[in-house]
């Protein structure tokens, strides 16, 4: 009874959240409907013709929808892998540094690009890497021909990823620096007396405690295998690198909104939802069993 | 994470309950005309009675410049609009190039369309069909002024019928000039000159021009920092309107005509970008391309102007009124001058891909009250482009014609450049009197009256005429016209165009730049036609003819 009255307020300071909730992410789910429609969009849902699977049919139909599933889950892949290494790398690394001047900047500057949108970045990218560019003139005074990285199917992938990691990697490295303030200082002090020096004290005492966190963190992203950066990859690629860069959501981009296809587009993010709601679900899981994580 | 998991989804599911939720209350109102007993005689073609506001949105050209303290919801055309017709336009939104279309396509899928705007045929349609449009035809009877009926009658009428739904009008159409077709080649004359070549007459003559434009050090600066021919991201785009950077000049003069649907030899529809003039065409492409002829970076690029602008290029396709970006290059460099030629084919013949009459409609959003505001804009804005109205004059026509209240589009004789070419000439040389012009004549033979005395002393002035001397010559001699015969969609293309769009793009660029053997050309092809490009030409092929029984 006591207890029953006592969590009351909470349950009201909840209700905005959850009608904004319902408003803006329940209802709207409605429209998946028209994954299974030929929807025209002057019938609206109600009037649109009902299709079945044939939407999903024809994603696997496509002649390219292999090669774009590929492209799909090697970029985000390579980002993933890439996501968990360089911020925890860096993190260590700030870690060490001594003067807290330093440390301060050094954070603030890189997780800078955080917070620029990719429309703006992509023109910055595709600047440094053309002909012209800063890459190519650095490259130049090494003696090597100048390179068109953003029309390579070799390079693309590849500036996609490191572009990317670039962009978010000091954002990514808080959760670690968090992680890192939390080690209790006298493992620290009991490894120097047991005199262990400075890289011997990262290996024994500061990368185990975060084997959490990495653990952690790797098996939720798996939920994201699926997203390859839409904004990012729409902004840098053309169409001669289609081959190494067209992932699910650019081609759903091109064939949903431009053909006004919505019906298909719908299907293909559904599909995309339930894949990655499943994944989560299975990284929920693992990340329950070894790191011991648990939300509910 | 959440949030970009699916946003498309998001997006599309989101703006479908906003469509369902705001087209009960607005469905009920066909009224038509607002002015009950209004005899035909009286009603006022230009003003309306009282003030309105109207909602509306629009493209505008990137990065058009705008006098300090003005904005694109008020400017001088808007004021102008404003104190003729009593119509202010509340601007929701505008955007530019990609993202216009972008955005005008989700407000058109959510139904989330302003009273009044310009669209191209591809929404026209969708609007027309998805029943969205509020029928015009009553108000072009009786609202239409006597100079846009004119304009609409050098059409043969076919600008109206193309904008006929159903035996319903269901926008105001503009009138493309035909003259907007023609691809020229533009070409830095004191660099011809300065390094000794010859006028450009055949595609050979463009490679020989844009080897010694990238070889000679044009520019006498001393670096091999020139490029050849201009291209950009989209330079395979071939519609009947000629563009700057694209290769329709160089297309044509191998007869063919990529992403559109012309007729063979034999008369059969069939689709451009998949015929032997094409993998012709693409082969010299490529060759000029490998010798570092055609920018390196094209692909990249989403706009090559500053590569002509800054003196870097002095070869490149585009339109008769390529004047502003010519100007742009004398202010930057007041040696600079451009010519424009012509490309002839293998028979020394020019090759002319033609624009559709109408491609621009102004729509008014079924069960707007005051549908007449659409044609007292449309009769105003004819007036003052056409300059007959003399307050239209006090206008400065330097500003971006993209800033007038829903956008800009033309609505002008068929004919018009050559036909204005005439009077100038006229003019000029005392066959007709100044005072008989007409004021935009007027106008217009003044500036070229101050630049024969002063030549390029004042750049308005001669961006102001120039363009209906030279470029407008080179029209008025013969040329094979084309004609796009299919621009709507089939069924199959619904689904399957994206597809082959990859296909096509993928295939040229690959080939041109050298990644892929020109005879790949074949594969793509091949492909092309089993992956539903052999069903869709059945289809076109089929409702063509089931059009012209």
């Amino acid at each position: 009874m006591n207890v029953k009255s006592y969590y009351k307020h909470y349950h009201l300071m909840l209700i905005p959240g959850i009608i904004l909730l319902i408003i803006f992410h329940i209802i709207p789910m409605l429209g998946i409907a028209i994954a299974f429609q030929d929807f025209r969009i002057g019938r609206g849902v109600f009037g649109s013709d009902w299709i079945g699977l044939d939407n999903f049919k024809y994603l696997f139909q496509i002649h390219d929808s292999s090669l774009i599933l590929y492209n799909t889950v090697f970029i985000s892949l390579c980002k993933i892998i890439a996501h968990l290494i360089v911020p925890l790398v860096f993190a260590v690394l700030l870690n060490e540094v001594r003067f807290m001047i330093v440390k301060r900047w050094v954070q603030t500057i890189v997780y800078l690009p955080h917070f620029l949108s990719w429309v703006i970045l992509a023109g910055v990218v595709i600047e440094m890497f053309s002909l012209k560019g800063i890459i190519n003139h650095t490259l130049q005074l090494f003696g090597v021909e100048p390179i068109m990285f953003l029309t390579s199917n070799t390079w693309f992938p590849a500036i996609v990823v490191g572009t990317d990691i670039w962009k978010e990697f000091g954002f990514a490295a808080i959760i670690y620096l968090a992680a890192l303030a939390g080690i209790n200082p006298s493992l620290y002090e009991a490894a120097e007396i047991d005199g262990a020096s400075r890289l011997k004290q990262i290996w024994y005492v500061t990368l185990p405690n975060l084997v959490t966190t990495t653990v952690l963190l790797a098996t939720l992203s798996i939920g994201n295998v699926l997203n390859a950066g839409f904004d990012q990859i729409f902004n840098l690629y053309n169409p001669v690198v289609y081959q190494s860069g067209d992932i699910i959501d650019t081609y759903v981009y091109r064939v949903g909104l431009v053909q006004a296809q919505y019906g298909f587009a719908t299907a293909v993010g559904l599909l995309k939802s339930i894949i990655g709601f499943i994944l989560i679900i299975i990284s929920y899981r693992i990340a329950y069993k070894f790191a011991n994580y648990r939300i509910f | 994470m959440k949030i970009g998991k699916t946003l498309i989804l998001l997006v599309i599911t989101g703006t479908l309950v906003s469509a369902c939720t705001s087209k009960n209350p607005a469905s009920s109102t066909t009224t038509g005309s607002s002015s009950p007993g209004a005899a035909n005689s009286k009603v006022d073609q230009f003003k309306m009675p009282n003030p309105i506001e109207v909602t509306t949105f629009k493209g505008v050209t990137a990065g058009a410049k705008l006098p300090e303290g003005d904005s694109a919801e008020n400017n001088q055309y808007t004021r102008y609009i404003k104190d003729k017709t009593n119509i202010s336009f509340k601007l929701l939104w505008y955007a530019s190039g990609a993202d216009y279309t972008q955005k005008l396509n989700l407000a058109v899928a959510s139904n989330d369309i302003p009273d009044i705007m310009l669209v191209d045929e591809g929404v026209f349609r969708t609007l027309a069909t998805a029943d969205q449009l509020e029928d015009l035809s009553k108000v072009y009877e009786k609202y239409a002024s006597p100079l846009t009926k004119e304009l609409y009658n050098s059409t043969n009428n076919k600008a109206i019928e193309k904008a006929t739904y159903k035996g319903k009008l269901m926008g105001i159409p503009n009138i493309s000039v035909q003259a907007d077709a023609m691809s020229f080649l533009w070409v830095r004359k004191d660099w011809m000159e300065k390094l000794n070549l010859q006028a450009p007459k055949t595609v050979d003559d463009i490679a020989t021009i844009a080897k010694a434009f990238v070889e000679k050090d044009p520019d006498g600066n001393g670096k091999a920092d020139t490029i050849g021919l201009t291209g950009y991201e989209k330079a395979f785009d071939n519609g009947g309107k000629a563009n700057f950077h694209n290769f329709k000049g160089l297309f044509e003069a191998y007869n063919a005509y990529p992403t559109n649907w012309v007729k063979d030899s034999s008369g059969k529809v069939v689709y451009g970008s998949i015929q032997p003039e094409t993998k012709q065409a693409l082969g010299k492409l490529r060759e000029m391309y490998a010798a570092g002829l055609i920018d390196k970076e094209f692909a990249i690029l989403k706009d090559a102007n500053p590569n002509v602008v800054s003196g870097k290029s002095g070869l490149f396709f585009g339109p008769w009124w390529a004047t502003g970006i010519i100007s742009d290059t004398f202010t930057n460099n007041p040696k600079a001058d451009f010519t424009p030629y012509l490309i002839m084919d293998a028979k020394g013949q020019k090759n002319n891909l033609m624009v559709p009459v109408s491609n621009r409609f102004i729509v008014v959003k079924k069960g707007m009250k005051n549908p007449e505001a659409a044609m007292i804009y449309a009769n105003n804005f004819i007036a003052a482009q056409r300059k007959v109205d003399p307050d239209a004059l006090k206008l400065d026509f330097s500003i971006d014609a993209s800033y007038w209240p829903i956008g800009n589009a033309t609505y002008d004789y068929a004919d018009a450049v050559e036909r204005k070419s005439e009077m100038l000439k006229k003019a000029m040389s005392g066959a007709t009197k100044p005072e008989e012009l007409n004021p935009e004549m007027k106008d217009m033979y003044d500036k070229a009256m101050r630049d024969q005395a002063n030549p390029r002393k004042v750049i308005k002035d001669w961006k102001g005429f120039w363009g209906y001397t030279v470029p407008a010559e080179l029209l008025k001699q013969n040329y094979t016209k084309v004609y796009s015969e299919y621009t709507a969609v089939t069924k199959t293309m619904e689904r399957k165009w994206a597809n082959l769009q990859k296909l096509e793009t993928e295939a040229f660029f690959k080939i041109v730049m050298g990644n892929q053997p020109l005879d790949s050309f074949d594969k793509f092809v091949s492909d092309w036609k089993s992956q539903g490009g052999d069903d869709i030409t059945k289809e076109v092929q089929d409702e063509l003819k089931a059009a012209s029984k």
